[in-house]
């Protein structure tokens, strides 16, 4: 490492108007005594609002500024209404992200050509200038040659600057590779959404709900709109709501939840299908929904394919006439039967999934998912009858549908192989009761505004795309398949990719770290010239060739994205309010830097008015400006002309939202009735994209692609096979399931692992753990903080145990975002365990989502 | 005369321990000498677990046997001034961590040495704040014994702005660790006052204080969840 | 200095103490006259106040003038249970402290009516 601590302190000490280190306690005690004497008084503080960037819930914030020192960060009391009533303890300690004497501080070069773990970079610091000079020389080439051989790839970087400015820059560029991180995230869920109702993302409407049923969802911890889904479930729980929490692994959810229920790893799905078929059963659905709604009666062939009109409309049989006819005015069409449409079988889409369901009693989820039958039962009844099918209530003189019963889900069904069959499990089971975009359950967002997403994918081939985005291999994905650039890299040959791409451009994202495989991802980063820019050496700056130092969310201007909720919307931007190492370049000004000498400033500057949507603002060719001068533009273009001295003082303006654009914009006013398209309850689609797969294979002759797989993943419905992960079939020798969490003080990107409030919140809180079930361990031999050692297929890893009655005797878990080994982070920043290094990789093929939760392990005393 | 009471709602806490890094950052951490912790633990046998969460700080009793202590030997560097914040005089502190012995809520921290945020590394802007310009709670010294003050910082500035009704309310004038709650577990204000948030939530959440045998009267309240009391 | 710190457990059937590199006292008949001795500063303890230092007057008070001579007469040489919520679980009472301690060991003597000096006073609530 070339940056030694001794230069660190020097940098560090060398800060403009800062007194120099060390602390003479002689003359602490005398500037106290002379203080008294004076009775000088704490300098007055300043307070200045912006928006928290941490993470990706955006909070409000009031930062407190002494002299010009960041002194404390406190939530902005103003966006309360809007959005976050307090703050995390990562935003409240984020002036430490700032503060960071691990920061970078001026470009680098790395001198050793060999890249590496153990490499040491032997990194020499350079000029601007040259870094530039040398980035722009070998982005002219790659220009010149294949555009395509430039990958941009970011993770918090899209909420630091905006993706638009990068999604801008690649398209002047000419590249369609631009990769973000969301198959780390929740990406299979959004893909079932979209392949269910046209767009992605839902709250559940928590004032309005009695019963919360949360997969996974650890909104105490860590995840999107979580200082917003924090307060509003501990909110209307003390009005009554009921919150169940189904889960391996016993988190801060569970833990504050009315009921726990400690389900198998993976085997979710089939909870939610038995629950389904009780549901059925007993009668407990909504069938005015399902035939108004939903293509709950689109007549299915035996092919599978929804039977359609010459001109593509949907058949259902009508009652009235007793015929196959499209869902027109005066159609009554029949939910439920097997029919003769021209001399062939077919059967509505209903009934196509009760005859699916056909043996998943609950007996059967208790084999499977290990939940007590009884259980199983309960919460069926108890979610059906809560549902209150058929009620209404009037608000605002608007008589609406009334089911205050949600399911809400994140990584929890999502990060699985079949993590998108997990979530339209959960989609359809609210679609029986109805409670879709009904006062009190899930409220969607932006119904229907892609309808290409319930058309099949082309899933063309060769990929254009390093990712294999929307390719044969993941027809359905559209959010980037992050983790797949390193596979392909490693042979782009076996995947068609028609170039090899040549180098990499990596914006405040460690993904090597933060995916499973770890050690293959860091591998790949030996194929290509890498650029990092970045505020810390995370484990990607390691394996860099130049590392670019980048302002911190406290340095620099953004207009800033929100949280929106359900009934409130707002506009809001960030500010800096220090530059402590005097940095000259945010990646605003890098990415500026480099159009220009590239030549493409105006293509950028059209680029980002397209993707901000500045239509009233635009930036005006011929050029430049400032980070500054362009919030400025955009807040004036989003918050309606509003003058940017009121941003500057306010940091955000919000408005409330009308019942009418809550509850009867989407699925009422997208989907309701004849001569309208349906939400998905039998994802259509997929058959069309199987056959385009298949074909695809076969003009190819495609090696690599595993039909059967691709059909059981690409299936209408959710089946019981969805609940066995490729690890849970073949890795039999490893008696555990390993599951990942997240901790609410930490984060992958290296940037909080040396806070050094966040590392004492608690004892331990600098590492992470193995969490065994008590009485397994003890079976095992094992003792708290016992040195373990866990064993998957993909390698071994060392920890430390922590026994818990709070996860399952057959399941271990660990949180995801210890263990760093970047030379650029002190020895005391990189303790605890790298689970993603020994996780199995089995993406979810429909939507590139990655698998954390299906690896199995042997663990035992190291 | 406010008197000065905090409720922290076991219910609705979540665990997430923003508190006790406000606290940190708002009183110049000592590393090892928290004045605000969080206690967790898990309660019941598998399946049938739940995590209790309980943050600890200064109770600023009423009857403070820290100060009781403190005078009682002569040193009288811990007081109770008239709006019940308990404060210690770093200058008058000798470190005999009498206080440390007698407190019944392990309060009082004694701390060998102050060291920096960032072992071996030069201290950061945010610790080079002078001496001068900090309030007396925070100049932290070595060989002395610090504790919660209920960020008596923000009151004394709300009651030299005049602003003693934001107590409570704004950030500004409020202890840091119930202005960053992201669930309103944590409740400040005066108990005398009949309208104020937290008289009404100690109320009608039946809230209590904790250990009572001792008799120190904790000006902290808590609805209590699951543990031992 | 005329107040002078103790803390005790009662041990019935105390009938004197021998006290250590100091010049002889008077074996008081009862705990609560010794008590009183050293309030009065009859009897000498040092002069050095810190709770940590066993050869300074708070433990010179506890274990050589009351006689609780066993360090398990305050420590209980365990930790409390992770729910004991009164406590930071995190830190010893003291942080060198050889175990943790019990409480009711102090209120038995330090409470109104005890015998100690009273540092835990009225009633709990108002």
């Amino acid at each position: 490492m070339h940056i030694s601590r001794r230069e660190f302190l020097k940098t560090s000490s060398a800060l403009a108007g800062v007194a120099a280190a060390g602390v003479d306690l002689g003359a602490i005690a005398a500037a106290v005594s002379e203080a008294r004497a004076q009775g000088v008084a704490p300098a007055g503080a300043r307070y200045v609002k912006s928006t928290c960037a941490h993470c990706v819930n955006f909070c409000g914030i009031s930062v407190k500024m002494e002299k010009g020192v960041i002194r404390a960060i406190y939530p902005d009391a103003a966006r309360a209404e809007y959005y976050n009533a307090g703050i995390c303890p990562k935003g409240v300690s984020g002036l430490f992200n700032t503060y960071n004497p691990y920061r970078i501080k001026a470009p680098l070069k790395r001198t050793n050509p060999n890249k590496g773990m153990s490499e040491d970079p032997r990194w020499v610091e350079i000029s601007w200038e040259e870094a530039f000079s040398t980035i722009a020389e070998r982005l002219r080439k790659i220009k010149a040659e294949n555009p395509a051989k430039l990958i941009w790839q970011h993770g918090h970087g899209k909420y630091l600057i905006g993706d638009q400015f990068p999604k801008a820059f690649v398209a002047a560029f000419g590249t369609p590779n631009l990769v973000h991180r969301t198959t780390v995230c929740e990406a299979a869920r959004h893909v079932a959404d979209e392949i269910t109702w046209g767009y992605h993302g839902f709250l559940p409407d928590l004032d309005n709900c009695n019963l919360l049923l949360n997969f996974g969802g650890n909104y105490f911890e860590g995840e999107q709109w979580a200082r917003w889904l924090d307060q509003a479930t501990t909110r209307n729980k003390e009005r009554g709501m009921k919150v169940v929490v189904v889960e391996p692994r016993l988190s801060h959810c569970a833990a504050k939840a009315d009921e726990w229920v400690p389900v198998r790893p993976a085997k979710d799905v089939v909870l939610l299908l038995g629950m389904a078929k009780i549901l059925i059963d007993e009668g407990l659905i909504d069938e005015p929904f399902l035939a108004a709604y939903t293509n709950a009666t689109s007549l299915v062939g035996e092919d599978g394919a929804v039977l359609k009109t010459g001109d593509g409309k949907p058949l259902v049989w009508d009652t009235g006439s007793n015929g196959a006819k499209p869902f027109t005015a005066g159609v009554v069409p029949a939910l439920k039967g097997a029919y003769t449409v021209d001399g062939k079988p077919a059967k509505t889409a209903f009934q196509v999934f009760v005859e699916s369901l056909q043996g998943i009693t609950p007996e059967y989820v208790e084999e499977v998912a290990d939940v007590p039958a009884e259980t199983v039962k309960r919460l069926a009844l108890e979610f059906g009858r809560q549902a209150r099918i058929g009620a209404t209530v009037v608000v605002d003189g608007h008589v609406l549908r009334y089911r205050p019963v949600a399911v809400h889900t994140f990584r929890g069904l999502a990060a699985k192989q079949f993590g998108v069959q997990n979530w339209r499990a959960g989609l359809i089971v609210q679609m029986l009761v109805g409670s879709i975009d009904a006062v009190g359950g899930i409220n969607l967002s932006g119904v229907y505004h892609q309808p290409k997403y319930l058309e099949p994918s082309k899933a063309e081939y060769p990929p254009k795309r390093v990712d294999l985005n929307a390719s044969v291999y993941f027809p359905h994905a559209t959010h980037d398949v992050c983790q797949q650039v390193a596979v392909t890299m490693l042979d782009p040959k076996a995947f068609g990719l028609g170039y090899v791409p040549e180098m990499q451009i990596f914006y405040a994202t460690n993904r090597p770290f933060s995916t499973s495989e770890g050690l293959k991802q860091v591998e790949s980063l030996k194929k290509t010239f890498n650029v990092v820019i970045d505020i810390v050496m995370s484990e990607t700056a390691h394996m860099a060739d130049i590392v670019l130092p980048d302002l911190t969310y406290l340095e620099s201007w953004h207009l800033s994205p929100t949280r929106g909720t359900i009934d409130r919307k707002h506009v809001a931007i960030r500010q800096p309010m220090a530059n402590v190492f005097n940095l000259p370049h945010d990646a605003y000004t890098i990415l500026w830097e480099l159009a220009k000498r590239l030549g493409i400033r105006d293509a950028y500057i059209d680029n980002i008015n397209k993707q901000w949507g500045l239509k009233k603002f635009p930036l005006q060719a011929g050029q430049d400006y400032s980070a500054r001068e362009f919030v400025e533009r955009a807040w004036k273009e989003k918050s309606g002309g509003k003058e940017f001295d009121y941003a500057l003082e306010h940091a955000f303006v919000g408005k409330k939202l009308k019942s009418e654009d809550i509850y009867l914009k989407g699925v009422e006013h997208e989907f309701k009735g004849p001569d309208k398209p349906k939400m998905f309850l039998y994802a259509e689609q997929l058959v069309g994209s199987l056959k385009n797969i298949k074909e695809t294979v076969a003009k190819h002759g495609i090696k690599n692609i595993d039909l059967k797989a691709y059909a059981l993943a690409l299936s209408p419905l959710p089946r019981r096979e969805h609940a066995f992960p490729t690890p849970h079939l073949e890795a039999r020798d490893y008696p555990f399931y390993l599951v990942t969490h997240k901790r609410m003080n930490r984060n992958q990107s290296g940037n909080t692992a040396t806070n050094p409030i966040l590392n004492a919140l608690g004892a331990d809180f600098d590492e992470n753990f193995v969490v065994i079930n008590r009485t397994k361990a003890k079976e095992l031999g094992i003792a708290d903080e016992d040195a373990v050692t866990i064993e998957t297929r993909v390698g071994k890893v060392s920890g430390r145990a922590m026994l818990s009655e709070g996860v399952r005797p057959d399941t271990v878990t660990v949180s995801y975002h210890y263990g760093q080994w970047s030379t650029g982070l002190p020895e005391r920043a990189r303790k605890g365990t790298w689970i993603n290094s020994v996780l199995e990789l089995h993406p979810d093929v429909v939507s590139g989502h990655n698998s954390f939760n299906d690896t199995k392990c042997k663990v035992y005393k190291a | 005369m406010a008197r000065y009471v905090r409720l922290i709602d076991m219910e609705r806490c979540m665990g997430c321990r923003s508190c006790v890094a406000a606290c940190q950052v708002e009183n110049y951490y000592t590393p090892g000498s928290a004045w605000n912790v969080m206690v967790e633990h898990e309660v019941g046998t598998y399946p049938n677990t739940r995590k209790v969460f309980a943050t600890m700080n200064c109770m600023h009793c009423e009857e403070p046997p820290c100060q009781k202590v403190c005078d009682a030997i002569g040193v009288k560097a811990i007081t109770k001034n008239r709006y019940g914040v308990v404060l210690i005089d770093y200058e008058k502190c000798i470190g005999c961590q009498y206080c440390a012995a007698v407190c019944p809520y392990g309060v009082p921290q004694f701390n060998k040495s102050v060291e920096p945020l960032y072992p071996g590394a030069a201290r950061v802007p945010y610790e080079q704040v002078a001496v001068a310009d900090r309030h007396p709670t925070h100049r932290k010294k070595a060989n002395v014994v610090e504790k919660c003050t209920f960020c008596w910082h923000k009151i004394e500035q709300a009651i030299a702005d005049g602003k003693e009704d934001r107590v409570g309310k704004d950030h500004q004038y409020t202890p840091s660790c119930d202005v960053v709650c992201p669930v309103n577990a944590r409740f400040f204000g005066d108990i005398d006052d009949p309208r104020s948030e937290v008289a009404r939530r100690i109320g009608a959440k039946k809230a209590t204080q904790i250990k009572k045998e001792f008799g120190t009267r904790p000006q902290v309240y808590y609805v209590l969840e699951g543990g031992d009391y | 200095m005329t107040r002078l710190l103790f803390a005790g457990l009662l041990l019935a059937g105390l009938a004197g103490v021998a006290l250590a590199q100091q010049a002889p006292v008077p074996a008081p008949a009862r705990l609560q006259d010794l008590a009183t001795a050293i309030r009065e500063g009859k009897v000498d303890v040092g002069r050095k106040y810190d709770a940590s230092d066993t050869k300074a007057r708070f433990h010179v008070i506890h274990i050589e003038t009351l006689g609780m001579s066993e360090c398990s007469s305050c420590h209980t040489g365990r930790n409390y249970q992770p729910d004991y919520l009164l406590l930071r679980k995190e830190e010893r009472l003291l942080k060198r402290a050889g175990g943790e301690i019990d409480r009711g060991a102090c209120l038995s003597c330090h409470a109104t009516g005890g015998i100690g000096s009273t540092w835990y006073v009225g009633r709990a609530t108002r």
